[in-house]
């Protein structure tokens, strides 16, 4: 089933699929009087098997790369694009369907397909017993025929949990999403990679407006608008650089005056056909571009000062849609600079590097003072996110080879640290409903499996050598240094802080006497173990044999920042 | 005569594949532990949990010392063992393997780590077993772990893996200090232990970020601008590159010896082997570093590079072809211990010339280096002004403050040092500031020794000021007696420890000497062990301390290399002397009043009622003249009279911890897992003194040091002085041990002398300032600590009101434009079109009227027709 040649097309569509399909049981319910349980548990296998499947595609890709072949040849050099498909999609506009992977992208389809995975599972109800569904405010509506959203048949106290709310409709979106991140990652058209983006965004405003917590309008509209306003800039910017290409040909050998074609923009833009371009209002159309495409981008990292968005978002959104956004959205943000502003727009890459690093060191500085100040858990994690994206923007500016793959290094470990540091907010959360870190105390005495996880992650989050955090600072650290001595310096009293707010956080949630309200709390179900152990072995694994990643994408980033450094 | 004069050539590498065990074993135990251990105590099987642990140490003990006979049946050049995993990772310049090494310095270590550890771990069982917090497997997978990231610290075969057990020590302190979690003050101390630890990695990195910097990275120069300009570094070749023909026909000797200790696991041992013919191959302009680790052996500027022309694929495959030919020596960047001591201490490198030259933000490199990697080892190993965490880790179960806070974690910084001494002793002013810190970090913890009441806190200060004597050592340069007071230190303070943990077992719990005394007729053994204990530290020539610390105070008042801010400063060595003797002495006092206090005298343990001692501690900040009545503020309130007795003969202390509020029990001599292993290490620090016999008395260099020579190969000069003074000396630090016996004597002997209470209200103003650790605990809330809250909410607030505000009112901008805009739309553009639609209306409702029917009408409307055009005929030209 899956071959070289169609991996990358099965794990972006098997999950629309499996949102078609959830579609077309929904509206056969009408016909048939499908019960509402029914529907619900068919629309969770559908979306468990179409989530896991495309993982597996993932993992497919991964090992059918191979980190030192030549790949797909541009402009008469090797690109190390691999897995290639191309077809032509819209033929007066010069688009086609163009998808493939390099090292950049390979290691962000695994984090991708997995955190997609693992999301699923967390949005799957309570496993266990009795209590635990009640704890969780999460009453089977079964006996109500047609009561799909009823809010009865509980108590007012809580809101219904988002897992037994309009499950097929909330599965549908969860897969489009995945459709959507996976398709940017491996888009290689312009326009395709713009399409896949913007389809990320609708599942996204409606996972956090619908299934969302209590200001969730707010924040869904928030995150849309400010997503939207990145994407407007990205669009005038593709546009752009699509108007001053310049000529290629599409997979079926015709000719074509411009292109959008990412490998051949690059192989152009390396040559120097953007640093030419015709000005804007005066300004160099490179450097317009690439401010453009870089706001776009930033606010995806969430670079200071577009963040603000994000912990409105993290605090509103249901557990797996935080996993999500945390673990896979805004990796996006730095994927994208890479493959656009460094890829086509060099000159301006080395322009604006200062600027990127500076603003890289305030992430991870401001962020991480913030955190300290936070007195919602959720919060914390989220600012943390915002501290640890400064990483890599901090590597990337730096261009050095230890320091980019650092960079990206991070983004999947971060993936997989911030996956685990929400599903643990989330496992308190489902309990207590509510984050609010002072009112708790001594839960390692009630949970202490979950409190040995938490401190797995927490110290994983934290940097401890051992665990994959560690390795991605240390690089980015260690390459940013010999050309961003000062700033590397200032970055790295983040160890202190991040040691501070965690340990802290620890000490008021955990440790001390155990706060009686919190007693008799049961400790990990099955599913909330399916979910992070996983991530908890990667986690570990990464710590001590990061080269499983870095090996598939140290050459392709080597290659690039060598392209924008000379 | 400092070392035998050996060659400083390249290490000469032994494999030995099976060092991995050494730290796997506690890592295997740990695991064991951890999943399984909680199941072992709950289904009463709670013996197998120590029998995991303790049986892990001993395999691991073994195996060290499998390794430590294979090492001594080795050529002393040749005491390199070297054990290669597998790739960490390789970026660029930087490549990382797990791999372990062992020379005769990090030999000693594993060795004090696993046999004293494994001591530690058999005494924990008598200590943990009826242990209150139920929680035996946790204790001992924490300890366990402990032990391998020990290992992982001083077997790591580069920076990297040092920094991994360097914070895994943390961690693991971490957990067992906070062992007892569910009191917020132990889990405070753990935190506190952490986050001033991580003050200390900070250093750490920073010292080697800069340090790596300095080695090459010329490779950055190229890179765009911004940041701080790099220089390119000059002498960033190959040895035997054709710049030097004469160098290399001066190492060719040593290249035979390493024929064979290429590093083979990446296949290409490239980067060793440069011709003679062919100038620096140019490897590291490849972007292909999967290739081979060859890519920093020769950091070629991009002058070289064009020069020669080679394409950057070829760069393995050349260097693989020169395999055997050239010389040894890889230079640049690196964070491999043994390739940095090489490039380092051969000086034909010339590494070590360009290093001194290098200046960062105007200030020396290698300065900046060293007192950043001393910051590093100020956190880990409790030195002024990062020493403030120690005292509070004795929250933790004592034999963890016998292991980790005596014997070995706080012990990895003065290793650190040693195993860098060619760094160090390359910058004067690096080791002024290590030596004076030590010194003053060994006179100021000593003074706060004084006057504790708590005798682990007592023991906190006096391994906070020993720390001290270890500085004082490594930064004058001796690195060796460093090492060897670490060693003799490992072993009486860990019997010390031990010691007053089984007098607090024995005594219920009770940690204030002043409830104890007498205890000598009760718990011989113990007092035994802690009294021998004390000569060794108090430096009675009858025990090991006396040699180590001897030798290092001698060699800082003979120090002549010594500066401070980059100026040699002569005076430097006899005042550390003065001090480290007036620190020797205070030792002495407080260590035998801790004696006397405890052991000698009337058991205190039943009095109810303060006594001439019996104020408060907790009160004493506030009010010292009041006597507490009970005395006992800060014992267990529990006032359960009938403890159980468990297994082990002592008291089972689960919530028992009665007894102190009137009526005592009789103290008790603790069970034999507990004492054998007092009895193993008293006899430890007494035999550890023929380890370093002076040289001054037979003739010879001591054992330790030329045991040592191969790893400590700095040369640091001394000052000679003769034979004779050395013995006046020795004389005056027994004299210092003397005095502060006598005055403890005098002053403690069997409790009964008024006179402390006396000197204690004359000076009380003192006394309370000393008591109350200087305030520096209070200093660091006021300076550090409440700064960064108030900064990190300010920042909080500025995100929330400021940032977000932006975004929210760039929101209601485009609402309020919105709003006029719908405004406009209703009442102008839907105005418009519905004006039309009204007078259209409204229009054809008038004209309706026109429409009668009448032909008159209509006629007189086409007349009125014609007549207007006819008429605008002529008004329009």
């Amino acid at each position: 089933m899956f071959g070289p040649n169609n991996v990358l097309a099965w794990a972006t569509f098997l999950p629309l699929g499996g949102a078609i399909l959830i579609v077309l049981l929904t509206a056969l319910r009408y016909v048939s009087g499908l019960s509402k349980h029914a529907l619900d548990q068919a629309s969770r296998a559908i979306a468990l098997c179409t989530s896991g499947l495309s993982l597996v595609a993932a993992i497919y890709a991964w090992s059918f790369y191979d980190p030192n072949a030549a790949g797909m040849v541009v402009a008469g050099k090797a690109s190390g694009v691999q897995l290639v498909q191309r077809a032509v999609w819209i033929r007066g506009f010069n688009v086609e369907w163009f998808v493939g992977v390099d090292g950049l992208s390979i290691s962000m389809v695994l984090l991708s397909g997995l955190i997609s995975f693992v999301a699923t599972i967390a949005s799957l109800p309570w496993w266990s017993g009795a209590k635990d569904r009640e704890m969780a405010g999460m009453v089977e509506d079964d006996g109500h025929a047609g009561g799909a959203h009823g809010g009865h048949g509980h108590g007012e106290a809580h809101p219904k949990h988002f897992s037994v709310r309009m499950v097929p409709g909330y599965m549908v979106m969860l897969l489009l999403l995945q459709t959507g991140m996976m398709g940017t990652f491996v888009a290689l058209d312009m326009f395709l990679f713009y399409v896949f983006w913007e389809v990320m965004l609708l599942p996204m405003y409606f996972l956090i407006g619908v299934w969302g917590g209590p200001r969730k309008e707010y924040a869904a509209i928030k995150f849309f608008l400010y997503t939207l306003a990145g994407s407007v800039l990205m669009l005038l910017a593709i546009i752009g650089v699509y108007y001053n290409s310049a000529g290629a040909s599409l997979v079926d050998g015709s000719a074509t005056e411009h292109t959008f074609n990412l490998l051949e923009l690059a192989a152009q833009g390396h040559a120097g056909q953007f640093a030419s371009a015709a000005p804007i209002l005066g300004f160099e159309f490179a450097k317009i571009v690439f401010v453009a495409l870089f706001i776009g981008f930033a606010i995806k990292i969430p670079m200071f000062p577009f963040h603000t968005w994000l912990p409105d978002a993290h605090v509103e959104a249901p557990t797996p849609i935080s996993v999500i956004l945390a673990g896979v959205l805004l990796k996006m943000g730095p994927y994208g600079i890479l493959r656009f502003n460094f890829a086509i727009l060099p000159d301006a890459t080395r322009w604006a590097a200062n600027a990127i690093a500076i603003f890289g060191v305030i992430n991870i500085v401001y962020a991480a003072f913030v955190c300290l100040a936070q007195k919602d858990l959720k919060k914390l994690i989220a600012y943390s996110s915002v501290s640890h994206m400064g990483f890599t923007l901090l590597g990337m500016a730096a261009m050095t080879p230890t320091a980019i793959s650092g960079a990206v290094l991070n983004l999947f470990t971060h993936g997989i640290i911030s996956g685990m540091l929400f599903l643990i907010v989330g496992v308190i959360y489902d309990r207590a409903h509510h984050r609010e870190i002072a009112r708790f105390g001594g839960l390692a005495q009630q949970l202490p499996e979950y409190t040995a996880i938490m401190g797995l992650a927490f110290f994983a989050s934290m940097g401890l050598p051992g665990l994959a955090g560690f390795i991605s600072e240390f690089m980015v650290f260690s390459g940013s240094f010999p050309v961003y001595m000062t700033y590397v310096i200032i970055s790295a009293t983040s160890v202190i802080i991040t040691a501070a707010y965690y340990l802290w956080a620890i000490h008021r949630m955990f440790l001390g006497k155990l706060n009686e309200t919190y007693r008799g709390f049961p400790d990990l179900n099955w599913r909330e173990r399916l979910t992070l152990y996983p991530l908890g072995a990667i986690a570990i694994v990464l710590g001590f044999y990061p080269q499983a990643i870095l090996g598939s994408i140290n050459t392709t980033l080597h290659v690039l920042v060598q392209n924008v450094r000379l | 005569m400092e070392h035998a004069s050996h060659a400083l050539g390249p290490v000469l590498v032994e494999h030995a594949s099976y060092l991995w065990l050494v730290p796997l074993f506690p890592l295997l135990g740990a695991l064991v532990n951890v999943l399984f251990g909680w199941r072992f105590e709950r289904s009463g099987k709670k013996s197998l949990v120590h029998v995991v642990a303790v049986g892990a140490m001993a395999l691991s003990f073994l195996t060290a010392a499998y390794a430590f006979v294979q090492m001594l049946h080795l050529p002393a050049e040749r005491r390199f063992l070297q054990n290669t995993l597998w790739n960490l990772f390789s970026a660029g310049r930087v490549t990382v393997d797990l791999a372990f090494a062992l020379d005769p310095l990090s030999m000693m270590m594993v060795l004090i780590i696993t046999f004293i550890g494994t001591l530690i771990h058999l005494f924990s069982v008598g200590y943990m077993w009826e242990d209150e917090a139920k929680a035996y497997w946790r204790f001992f997978a924490w300890l366990n772990l402990f032990v391998f990231s020990m290992l992982l610290l001083v077997m790591g075969d580069n920076f990297v893996l040092m920094f991994f057990g360097w914070e895994g020590v943390g961690l693991c302190s971490y957990g067992l200090i906070a062992f007892y979690y569910t009191d917020r003050e132990k889990a405070a101390a753990g935190m506190k232990a952490f986050v001033v630890n991580r003050f200390g990695d900070f250093g750490f990195l920073a010292g080697l970020f800069l340090l790596f910097w300095g080695l090459g990275g010329a490779w950055a120069a190229s890179c765009h601008t911004g940041g701080p300009s790099y220089q390119a570094t000059p002498g960033m070749h190959s040895l035997a590159g054709a710049s030097d023909a004469a160098a290399s026909l001066a190492l060719a000797p040593r290249v035979s010896l390493r024929e064979h200790a290429a590093p083979a696991k990446h296949g290409a041992p490239a980067g060793h082997a440069a011709p003679a013919e062919h100038a620096a191959p140019a490897e590291h302009a490849a972007p292909a570093e999967h290739a081979a680790p060859a890519e920093h052996a020769v950091p070629a500027e991009h002058g070289a590079a064009a020069e020669h022309g080679t394409a950057p694929g070829h760069a393995t495959a050349s260097a693989k072809g020169e395999h055997g030919v050239g010389a040894q020596v890889m230079v640049g960047p690196t964070l491999n211990f043994r390739e940095l001591r090489d490039q380092v201490v051969i000086e034909e490198t010339g590494i070590a010339e360009h290093l001194k030259d290098q200046r960062v933000w105007g200030v020396a490199l290698l300065a900046l280096v060293g007192i950043f990697l001393f910051v590093g080892a100020m956190g880990k190993s409790a030195q002024l002004p990062l020493y403030v965490w120690l005292p509070d880790a004795m929250a933790g179960p004592t034999p963890v403050s016998a292991l980790i806070h005596a014997a070995t974690m706080v012990t990895a910084g003065v290793y650190m040092v040693a195993r860098l001494n060619f760094i160090f002793a390359l910058s004067p002013s690096a080791m002024g500031w290590v030596a004076l810190i030590g010194t003053l970090t060994a006179v100021f913890a000593a003074s706060i020794g004084f006057f504790q009441y708590d005798i682990k806190k007592v023991l906190a200060y006096s391994t906070v000021s020993q720390l001290g004597f270890m500085f004082i050592g490594v930064g004058v340069g001796v690195y060796w007696a460093g090492a060897y007071h670490l060693l003799t230190h490992a072993f009486f303070k860990a019997c010390l420890f031990l010691g007053s943990g089984s007098v607090i077992l024995g005594c219920h719990h009770e940690q204030d000497m002043r409830k104890m005394g007498g205890l000598k007729k009760y718990m011989p053994i113990t007092r035994w062990t802690y009294l021998i204990a004390c000569w060794a530290i108090a430096g009675f020539p009858w025990a090991a301390g006396f040699y180590s610390k001897d030798e290092i105070l001698w060699k800082a008042f003979t120090s002549e290399h010594l500066a401070l801010f980059g100026t040699a400063t002569p005076w430097l060595g006899p005042a550390i002397y003065i001090a480290g003797l007036l620190a020797a002495t205070g030792t002495s006092f407080y260590m035998f009043r801790s004696y006397f206090m405890t052991f000698t005298g009337e058991y205190r343990g039943g009095q109810g009622h303060g006594h001439e001692h019996g104020e408060d501690p907790h009160a004493s900040v506030a009010a010292p003249h009041h006597a507490d009545p009970h005395g006992h503020h800060d014992a267990h309130p529990a006032p359960d009279p009938a403890p159980a007795h468990g297994a082990h003969g002592h008291d089972a202390h689960g919530q028992a911890h009665g007894g102190h509020g009137g009526h005592g029990h009789t103290p008790h001599e603790s069970p034999w897992t507990i004492t054998l292993v007092l009895v193993v290490l008293a006899a430890g620090a007494v035999l550890c003194s023929l380890l370093g016999l002076p040289a001054a008395w037979t003739g010879h260099e001591p054992l330790l040091e030329q045991w040592l020579s191969p790893a400590l190969t700095a040369e640091v000069p001394f000052v000679h002085k003769p034979h004779a003074l050395e013995f006046v000396f020795q004389a005056l630090g027994v004299g210092a041990g003397a005095i502060g016996f006598v005055f403890a004597w005098v002053l403690y002997k069997d409790n009964k002398s008024k006179v402390p209470a006396a000197l204690k209200e004359k000076f009380l103003g003192v006394w309370t300032v000393v008591y109350n650790k200087y305030y520096v605990d209070e200093l660091y809330d006021l300076v550090v600590i409440r700064p960064s809250l108030a900064w990190s909410r300010a920042l909080s607030w500025f995100d929330g009101h400021i940032i977000d505000w932006l975004v929210n009112f760039a929101g209601s901008v485009a609402r309020g434009f919105a709003g006029i805009d719908g405004w406009i739309d209703k009442h102008f553009v839907d105005g418009a079109v519905n004006a039309v639609a009204t007078l259209t209306i409204e229009g054809g409702r008038t004209l309706r009227r026109v429409q009668t029917g009448r032909i008159q009408t209509y006629l007189y409307g086409a007349l009125a027709g014609g007549l207007a055009v006819i008429l605008l005929n002529f008004l329009i030209p």
